[in-house]
């Protein structure tokens, strides 16, 4: 007696092979594309899926703010990291602008300084180095440059000349003791009694003096002191201006003349090459050459006039 | 994560991960494909569940996956299942008589039942529309998907054993009856 229930159960899975296998083979000899067999089983499945598709949107749109996050975070940081960078790079930058706009004035005025002064032949000259009030320039015996050249800048004077390489030369500032420049106060041409200005030779005091001035002499705080035509330099160059007055009690006084120039803070200097003495100089300048303000009381020499030796042919001479 | 209820809750613990897997060979094709060749996620777990739970387990397994996919792919009713079925069938017969706790035994299955699977969907599918091909589809899909498939067996094993565990071949059967 054929026992099919004993059968199937001990080759279920063949049987259940033949079944998917058959059910398969006349779904796709019918192609049941469209049929009501493959509608059924698509609601089923898509029915099935459903609560699992919601989960996986769900979970992909979590995992992909989640990234987003995180990614936004890193681009958040390379951003700052990259704007840092351009910060540093910018103010580099700005470094270098203001220092070129400094520089682009500096040369601005040393030029308007030549235009200005056609009488001084100059020749432009950079420094090198700056060592206790002297400078180092280049341009040495080389270039023509002999010791005691005088050195000027648009502000005034700078010092002068005091020995020479081949290629390079020192500079006695103001600010040095071995500089002394023949000058006088520009209201009223007094000179000193030896007629020079000289520095203290002191890093710390940068201040001139004017020795041996005498008593009766009218010096102010505020006066000009320009150069004097008995200096190397040409005359009405400026040097400073009278700091304070110190009465020496007897027959002299002496001024402190603080420098025009800062050699400390020049970055080029002129050597003055060759120079035509003007008249109005010599002869005393009036002083608006300098753009600088009027005296107040413009007085002449209080000094004591000296006896007039002269014969009396040249005196009296037409 | 393993799950260790009775045995419907078992069954349907198998019932939705073998739909996720469906779902995650249908819905992410992007995030599997890798120049242009995709793995058999379904195909995998066909293997798996025939080495560790018998044939039965498998061709059921195919015919949700397989099912899964025709619907979701558009495909005649029966082209993904046929394959899926018969693959799980002769794993789960051959894996009977080797050894398959070596992770290359498994991978060997896996590789060799995706050949078995893709030629015969290309057969099925050259049967439906000649105009396809033959030799090229099994050239240009069948044999790289065999390989990217047996290359990621190890992980998707790895994620079923701590899933479902190592469960004893015959289980199913007794569950069953």
């Amino acid at each position: 007696m054929l026992n099919i229930g004993r059968i199937l159960s001990e080759h279920r899975p063949v049987v259940v092979l033949a079944a998917l296998v058959l059910a398969c083979a006349v779904s796709l000899v019918r192609g049941t594309e469209s049929s009501l067999v493959r509608r059924g089983v698509m609601r089923v499945v898509t029915t099935t899926a459903y609560p699992f598709q919601k989960a996986r949107k769900a979970a992909a749109d979590r995992l992909g703010s989640a990234y987003r996050y995180v990614s936004d975070y890193q681009g958040a940081l390379a951003e700052a990291a990259r704007l840092r960078e351009e910060t540093a790079k910018l103010k580099l930058d700005t470094a270098r602008l203001a220092m070129l706009e400094r520089e682009n004035a500096r040369l601005r005025e040393m030029a308007r300084y030549l235009r200005e002064t056609p009488r001084l032949t100059l020749e432009p000259a950079a420094i090198l180095e700056t060592y206790k009030g002297m400078l180092r320039i280049d341009r040495g015996s080389r270039h023509g440059v002999r010791p005691a050249t005088c050195v000027v800048g648009p502000q005034g004077v700078v010092g002068v000349v005091t020995e020479t390489a081949d290629f390079t030369s020192t500079v006695a500032t103001l600010h040095h003791v071995d500089c002394r420049i023949g000058a006088m106060v520009l209201r009223n041409r007094v000179r000193a009694y030896d007629g020079v200005v000289q520095a203290n030779g002191s890093d710390f005091n940068r201040i001139c003096t004017m020795e041996y001035i005498d008593m009766k002499e009218d010096i102010r705080p505020g006066d000009v002191v320009v150069t004097s035509p008995e200096s190397l330099f040409p005359p009405g160059l400026l040097i400073g201006r009278i700091g304070a007055v110190h009465d020496g009690g007897a027959l002299w006084k002496s001024a402190e003349v603080v420098p025009a120039v800062n050699p400390y803070a020049v970055d080029e200097v002129f050597l003055i090459r060759r120079a035509v003495d003007d008249p109005e100089y010599v002869g005393g300048p009036a002083g608006d050459f300098l753009d600088l303000p009027p005296a107040p009381d413009a007085a002449a020499s209080r000094a004591p006039e000296t006896p007039d030796t002269r014969p009396l042919q040249e005196r009296y001479a037409p | 994560m393993r799950w260790r209820g009775g045995s419907i809750g078992r069954n349907l613990w198998w019932f939705a991960w073998a739909v996720l897997f469906a779902l995650f060979q249908t819905n992410w094709p992007e995030l599997l494909r890798l120049e242009g060749v995709m793995p058999d996620l379904v195909l995998v777990m066909v293997v798996f569940f025939a080495i560790h739970e018998g044939e039965e387990r498998a061709m059921l397994t195919g015919v949700i996956g397989g099912l899964y996919q025709d619907i979701a792919v558009g495909s005649v009713l029966g082209h993904h299942v046929l394959c899926y079925v018969l693959v799980g069938f002769l794993v789960g017969r051959l894996s009977t008589r080797l050894v398959t706790e070596h992770a290359a035994v498994k991978a060997g299955f896996v590789f060799t039942g995706a050949l078995v699977q893709g030629a015969l969907f290309t057969l099925i599918q050259y049967v439906q529309q000649p105009g396809l091909g033959l030799l090229y589809p099994l050239g240009a899909v069948t044999v790289p998907s065999a390989f990217y498939t047996a290359l990621v067996t190890p992980i998707v094993l790895m994620l079923l054993d701590a899933v479902w565990g190592r469960p004893e071949r015959d289980a199913f059967t007794r569950e069953l009856g």
